[in-house]
Parts: structure tokens; C-alpha cells; sequence
């Protein structure tokens, strides 16, 4: 690691001591009294101080030392020797690996801004009301959240089996039998759009809860002055309920887009080596780092994710500021 | 009962600040798993990935045998599970402060790796004794890197052979195919008879990519093989030899003959049809056959190697397989004694009863003497035959770059791409490694 640990703590322990001393050395200046500078800001920096450290190890100096590494270029097949550059920058963006996970990840938010809030949406609006058995259904949707996602990813592997699978047998006995020999796991056409497909099973349960409670805050008066005014259901979605929930909606996206990106468990388990093109960046870093053993690389993809989502997450909280917040 | 509110916020911090610091300091001055056990002798850290069923409890009593045997010293494992022991355990032990003193290992790339990073002892100075003569020759190119010794071998696997359901091949009238073309035959025959003609779990890729590695080698050579594979400066995995291998996979594709769901299904549950009865031919390792013999001990099976290719520049009889052994780190404070086990490991007495629990054997008296199964001594009889040896892509070579190789085969076998355009698909995945290899 070099430079890396003596960096590390000039940055995180040393310059913020210093910072905090001068500060210190400030007040005495300005306030006179040497008990009273301690005991009203002195003690407040001391007490922060474990939890400074606490966060200075395990987020900044993870953070600061990914990034350190992604300057480590190896020389040669044995990453024995390096230097320090932009090269594995450079390659990262000449990777077609790294392409195809940025666009599978891509296809994954659009999908799953579908599949997902847009359902979780619409199932949300269908069961606002509090009719005999909606509860029920509220909870079933909810019900694949609460289960662990690499149970859920093997059960859905185990159903989606073309030879012997469920699905294939149910569509078998449906007289489908033309698509019960489909591939849903094994092909590449397929098990990108498939794997969306049991994100949006998982999550869409999620968003429901969210836009539910969204609804619920609509002041009843609004709506029913609304329907008095001659609002069918469809014109009093479109024109009451979705614009009062637009808050909400922002932040399922906000949810929907950085976890996209973060995507991992449910792919590691559904298609573990990528043989079908399924690999996500996070699935790709993995490998980077696990099976190949260059944490350089790994380190270069990971530092790139985090601009990605984090851009991201500025694009759509600007968007979210630019939009009138309604007040009830 | 403590009224923590009236006890002063600075004794309180002081307190904490006291408490953190002793903490720290005994975390520090903790001592890790010594070298020297200084009560009880001599302590050896052994790590390897044998975890389960009989071939841990012989690794168990050949380490008692050898304390026993050797007063105050005492070897200990360290066990991981294989995919973990594999991808980054070991790494992690071999650079840790406290490396063990024997680990597990396989030959080939990963051997060499182990050498460049200085986790290898050589081992040549202690060669002399005839123990290097144990051996089949063919390790040799396993065991050696740039003029020194570095691996005790103890497995000999091969990775690939076309096992076949005896039953249905016989039910079919088949004979085992004299070249690949006839092998193809075969697997029209068994596709218009309504069964699978063969089954794999390539989930992992490395089931087929392994095959398509060995048919690579027998169509280019296994030299060019080797030098496509290493990266050499002038090769590309677009070599008209490597295209002509994935046709030759495609061909099979064409007319399904594969099962569905190959790229869907892990190695194991790719089985299932064979065990089943459902499909024919199962390329994989001789691994299976000690599986078989427990779990199945009803399935009437057999094998053959991959038939010869017409126009091949390859040795045509080659076997695809993979010397593992064991590995004696450079920093080991008691090298003498780790090569002491290491011979010991590799002697014939324990090497038999290796094979008696259905483990390979890489040395040559291991056999002598023990009445084994026809199968076990068909393979035997391809070990010493004298032809050649080729690594399979993914522990011969650096695994981003077979990675990439079994990922086009795996793209191919479903028709999701053409040979030429996965190839070059690859070949572009492997800039990076091509890059790092000048």
C-alpha cells in the first residue's frame, strides 16, 4: 500500500486534530477564559472524537484507499510490479465487459422502474381503498421482501428449469408446451429480461407500501371534491393522486435507479459466471477482485460506479427540486 | 446502582478513552498463531480445501500418523471450502504475516503465480533422493518453473472425458465413435431417437469451455494451444483453430443437441439427465466416477477420450487434465520438515490408500500391486501411456483469459453468437491481460 496509511491518517486524524487545535487556539484568543472555550466547544470535539474514528475507519479510509487503488497500474501477468496512472481507467473504458454491465445495469433500471415502481404504482392505486380483503393483498405483495433474496433467487431458478422446472410443467399442462421448452435461465435473450421480471416479484411489494402511504396522506376532501366536480376514477388519478404523490414518486426512482446500479446478489446467485451476458458492474467488480485477484481493476470499476450513482442521485434530487412541492 | 448522570462527562470520557486505548493496545500485542509453539515444540500450519467425506478423514489420519511419528511437532490444518480456498482464500493465508508452511495448490498458472510472488519454496535441493522419480513424467511440466521444483504433485485429474449412459448406448446399438465425425453421427442418431445426445450444467462455463479447450488443443497443437493461451505476442483467440472449435460445438447445437438449459444449470444438476437416462453423452472429470460409485451405485456407465479429429495438429490421444499437489511456502521456518511431510504424503503406502477411497494418484508405484476397478485401471492405463498432457484453460493459463474463452464457447453452444464474432468478442475482453503480458 506504499504512501497509503501515512496519507490516511494525515487526512483523516492528523488535519482535522490540527483543524480542531487552531480552533481552539482561536477562541482563546477571542473569548479569554481557558474553562470556559473547553467546556463549550473543546468537550464537544472530544466527544465526537470515537465517533469520528469509528467513521474514519470504516468509511473514509475504505473510500480514500479504493480510490488510492485504482491508481495502481500492475506490470505484468503476476501483478508483482506497478506504477501509479490513469491506466486502468483507461482500460476500464476500452472493457467491453465493463460496456455490457454499464447496459445490462441501464436495462435493468429501465426494466425495473417498469416492473417495479411503475407496478408497485399502479397496484398501489387499485388497492387504495380499504375494501374487505385489500389488506390481505397489500401484505401478500409485500411478502417476497421479507424472504432472503438468495433463497428467492434459488427457488426461481429451480421454477424457471426448462427441463422439469414448474413453470415448464405448468405450461405443459396448459397446452403451452411450445414455451415450456424455453430457456429462461440458459439463454441470453432470455434471462436478463427474466431476471428483471422476479426483481419486479420482489420489489414491486415495496413500492406498493410506499405509494400506499403516499395515498393515504391525500386529504379525503380533495378527492371528493374532485368527484363532486365530475371526475371519473381515471381523470381523478391522473389529475389529483399522481400529481400530490409526485414527492414520493421521485424518491421511489431515486430508490429504484441507485439500487439498480448496486445490483448484485440476485444475479451472483442466478447466473453466477455471466455466461449468459448477464454481468452487472458490481457482479463484474466481484469477480475483478475475488477471482482474478487485481483489486486495482476491481477498485478502478468501483470508484467509476460510485460517480455513476452518485451522479445520478444529484441528477434526480435537481429534478426533484426544480418540481413545485405541494403543501397539504 | 450506577447513577450515570451524576458521574462528571469528562471522568466518563476519560473512562472510554482509557477502555478504547487498553483495547487496542491488547488487539496489538495479541499474538497470532505462532510458528514456534514455545510449551509444546514445533507447530506447522498446513491449509488446504479437502473438507468432506473420506478424503478428510485420510488427510486426518495421514497428519496424526506424521505428529505421531515426529515428537514435538505439530502439524495443524487449516480447511476452507474449495470455490472460497480457490478464488481468494489461499491468497489470503500465502500473504498474510503468519503464511502457512504447506498449502495446496495447482500446477500450471497458478503455480507460477505462486513463484513470481515469492510464496514458493523450491524444492529441487531436496529432489535427490529419488523423490522426484515417484512422479509420472508427464508432471514434470507441472512441477517445474524456470529451472526449479516447486510442486509435490498428488492428484493427476483428468478433467474431461465423454462419459456415456451404458445402458442406452448399448439400447442404441452404438459403438464408441473412431473419430469425431462419427461422434457427431452419434449424437444425430440419439437427437432423432427423442433423447438429449448430451448434457452438461455449464452454468460456470468451465464444463463446456474445458472441453472446448481440449478440442482447441488437438486441432492447433498443443504448443500453439499453450502460446494462444499465454497470450504470446502474434496469437489471438480468433486463430482459425479456435473458430473451427467453436463450429465444431455449434454443429452439435445446431440440430439440439444439447440440453436446453446447459448454460442454466450448474455442473451437478447438468447430471441429472444422464443419471436419468434422458440424455447420452456427459462431458466432465474423472471426479464423477467415485461420486457415481457412492450416490449411484446402480448407474451402469462408461467412458471414452474425445475422438480423434480429422486434419488435428494435436497429439489425438491427448488427455485434458490438471496436476495438483502441494506447496511449500518460501517464508516456512521449517522448510525440512514440510518436505519430510510432502514425501511422506507422496510415499506409495499412502498414496494406495488414496486410491482406494477413489482419489487419482500422480505417482507411478501408487498403482503397482492394487487390484483395481477396470475403470480406474483404463484410466490409469491413458496415464501412462505416454501422450500429452494439456491444462485445461482455466488452471493452466490466467483465468480472465479462459474466462473469456469459455464465455464464447458457453455463447456458441446456445447459437446466441457466431464462433468468429464470440472469438472476437474475447479477444477484445483480454486487451487488459494482453497488455499486462508485455
Amino acid at each position: 500500500m506504499g504512501f497509503f496509511p501515512l496519507i490516511a491518517v494525515i487526512l483523516f486524524v492528523v488535519l482535522p486534530a490540527l483543524v480542531v487545535l487552531w480552533r481552539a487556539v482561536r477562541m482563546t484568543r477571542t473569548y479569554g477564559a481557558f474553562e470556559r472555550r473547553v467546556r463549550r466547544e473543546l468537550w464537544g470535539y472530544m466527544f465526537v472524537f470515537p465517533a469520528y474514528l469509528f467513521f474514519v475507519f470504516i468509511i473514509l479510509i475504505p473510500t480514500f484507499g479504493t480510490f488510492w487503488l485504482s491508481f495502481k497500474v500492475p506490470l505484468g501477468q503476476f501483478a508483482i510490479e506497478f506504477r501509479h496512472g490513469l491506466g486502468n481507467y483507461v482500460t476500464v473504458m476500452r472493457d467491453p465487459n465493463v460496456h455490457e454491465a454499464f447496459l445490462n445495469n441501464t436495462f435493468y433500471l429501465f426494466a425495473t422502474l417498469i416492473v417495479e415502481v411503475l407496478v408497485g404504482l399502479i397496484m398501489a392505486i387499485i388497492l387504495a381503498d380499504d375494501r374487505r380483503g385489500f389488506h390481505f393483498f397489500r401484505l401478500l405483495f409485500f411478502t417476497p421482501m421479507m424472504l432472503s433474496m438468495v433463497i428467492v433467487s434459488l427457488l426461481w431458478k429451480f421454477i424457471l428449469r426448462s427441463e422439469g422446472g414448474l413453470l415448464s410443467h405448468t405450461l405443459n399442462a396448459v397446452g403451452l408446451s411450445s414455451l415450456a421448452d424455453t430457456p429462461w435461465m440458459a439463454h441470453p435473450t432470455f434471462t436478463l429480461p427474466t431476471i428483471c421480471l422476479i426483481s419486479g416479484w420482489i420489489y414491486a411489494g415495496f413500492y406498493l407500501i410506499l405509494f400506499h402511504a403516499a395515498i393515504r396522506r391525500i386529504p379525503p376532501s380533495l378527492l371528493e371534491s374532485a368527484r363532486l366536480d365530475g371526475c371519473n376514477e381515471f381523470q381523478l388519478n391522473r389529475h389529483v393522486t399522481l400529481p400530490l404523490m409526485k414527492d414520493v414518486s421521485i424518491v421511489c426512482v431515486l430508490i429504484c435507479a441507485t439500487g439498480a446500479f448496486k445490483a448484485f446478489d440476485l444475479f451472483y446467485v442466478m447466473s453466477p459466471s455471466g455466461a449468459n451476458h448477464t454481468e452487472m458492474v458490481a457482479t463484474y467488480l466481484v469477480k475483478q477482485i475475488l477471482d482474478y485477484d487485481d483489486p486495482y481493476y476491481g477498485s478502478t470499476i468501483a470508484v467509476l460506479m460510485t460517480v455513476v450513482v452518485f451522479a445520478l442521485s444529484l441528477i434526480i434530487t435537481a429534478f426533484q427540486k426544480r418540481t413545485d412541492r405541494l403543501e397539504f | 446502582m450506577i447513577e450515570w448522570h451524576k458521574i462528571p462527562s469528562s471522568r466518563l470520557y476519560v473512562f472510554s478513552v482509557l477502555t478504547l486505548g487498553i483495547g487496542l493496545l491488547a488487539i496489538a500485542c495479541s499474538k497470532q498463531q505462532p510458528s514456534i509453539d514455545e510449551e509444546s515444540g514445533i507447530t506447522l500450519k498446513f491449509v488446504h480445501s479437502i473438507t468432506l467425506g473420506l478424503e478428510r478423514d485420510l488427510m486426518d489420519d495421514i497428519v496424526s500418523e506424521f505428529n505421531a511419528a515426529h515428537e514435538g511437532v505439530t502439524l495443524i490444518q487449516e480447511r476452507m471450502e474449495a470455490d472460497y480456498y480457490e478464488d481468494l482464500g489461499v491468497i489470503k493465508h500465502l500473504e498474510s504475516g503468519n503464511p502457512p508452511d504447506l498449502y495446496f495448490e495447482w500446477g500450471g498458472w497458478r503455480l507460477k503465480r505462486c513463484v513470481a510472488k515469492g510464496w514458493a519454496l523450491d524444492l529441487t535441493p531436496y529432489m535427490n533422493d529419488g523423490w522426484r522419480d515417484r512422479f509420472f513424467d508427464i508432471c514434470s511440466d507441472y512441477m517445474d518453473y524456470e529451472g526449479g521444483t516447486y510442486l509435490s504433485p498428488n492428484g493427476l485429474d483428468i478433467t474431461t472425458l465423454l462419459f456415456y449412459n451404458a445402458d442406452l448406448f448399448q439400447e442404441l446399438e452404438f459403438q464408441v465413435p473412431a473419430d469425431w465425425p462419427e461422434f457427431v453421427e452419434l449424437c444425430k442418431k440419439t437427437k432423432a431417437a427423442g433423447i438429449i445426445p448430451i448434457t452438461s450444467g455449464n452454468e460456470e462455463v468451465w464444463p463446456m469451455g474445458n472441453w472446448a479447450a481440449h478440442i482447441a488443443s488437438r486441432i492447433v497443437g498443443e504448443d500453439h494451444y499453450a502460446d494462444i493461451l499465454s497470450l504470446k505476442e502474434g496469437t489471438s483467440l480468433t486463430d482459425p483453430g479456435f473458430v473451427k472449435t467453436l463450429e465444431m460445438l455449434k454443429e452439435i447445437g445446431d440440430f439440439g443437441g444439447y440440453n436446453s438449459d446447459i448454460n442454466g444449470l450448474a455442473a451437478v444438476q447438468g447430471q441429472v439427465p444422464l443419471l436419468q437416462g434422458h440424455a447420452l453423452f456427459h462431458p466432465i472429470g474423472i471426479w464423477v466416477m467415485d461420486d457415481w460409485a457412492k450416490d449411484n451405485p446402480d448407474f451402469n456407465f462408461d467412458f471414452f477420450n474425445t475422438p480423434p479429429i480429422p486434419g488435428g495438429k494435436g497429439d489425438q490421444s491427448s488427455l485434458l487434465g490438471v496436476v495438483s499437489g502441494y506447496m511449500v511456502h518460501k517464508k516456512s521456518l521449517h522448510p525440512d520438515l514440510a518436505v519430510e511431510f510432502l514425501k511422506y504424503v507422496s510415499s506409495p503406502e499412502v498414496q494406495r490408500r488414496f486410491l482406494a477411497i477413489g482419489h487419482s494418484s500422480a505417482t507411478k508405484e501408487a498403482f503397482d500391486g492394487v487390484e483395481l476397478d477396470p475403470k480406474l485401471a483404463r484410466i490409469r492405463e491413458m496415464l501412462k501411456s505416454g501422450h500429452a498432457i494439456v491444462p485445461p484453460a482455466d488452471t493452466g493459463f490466467q483465468i480472465g483469459v479462459s474466462e473469456e474463452f469459455y464465455k464464447a464457447a458457453a455463447a456458441v453452444l446456445v447459437g446466441y453468437s457466431e464462433p468468429l464474432e464470440a472469438l472476437e468478442r474475447a479477444e477484445r475482453g483480454i486487451t487488459r491481460f494482453r497488455r499486462e503480458a508485455k
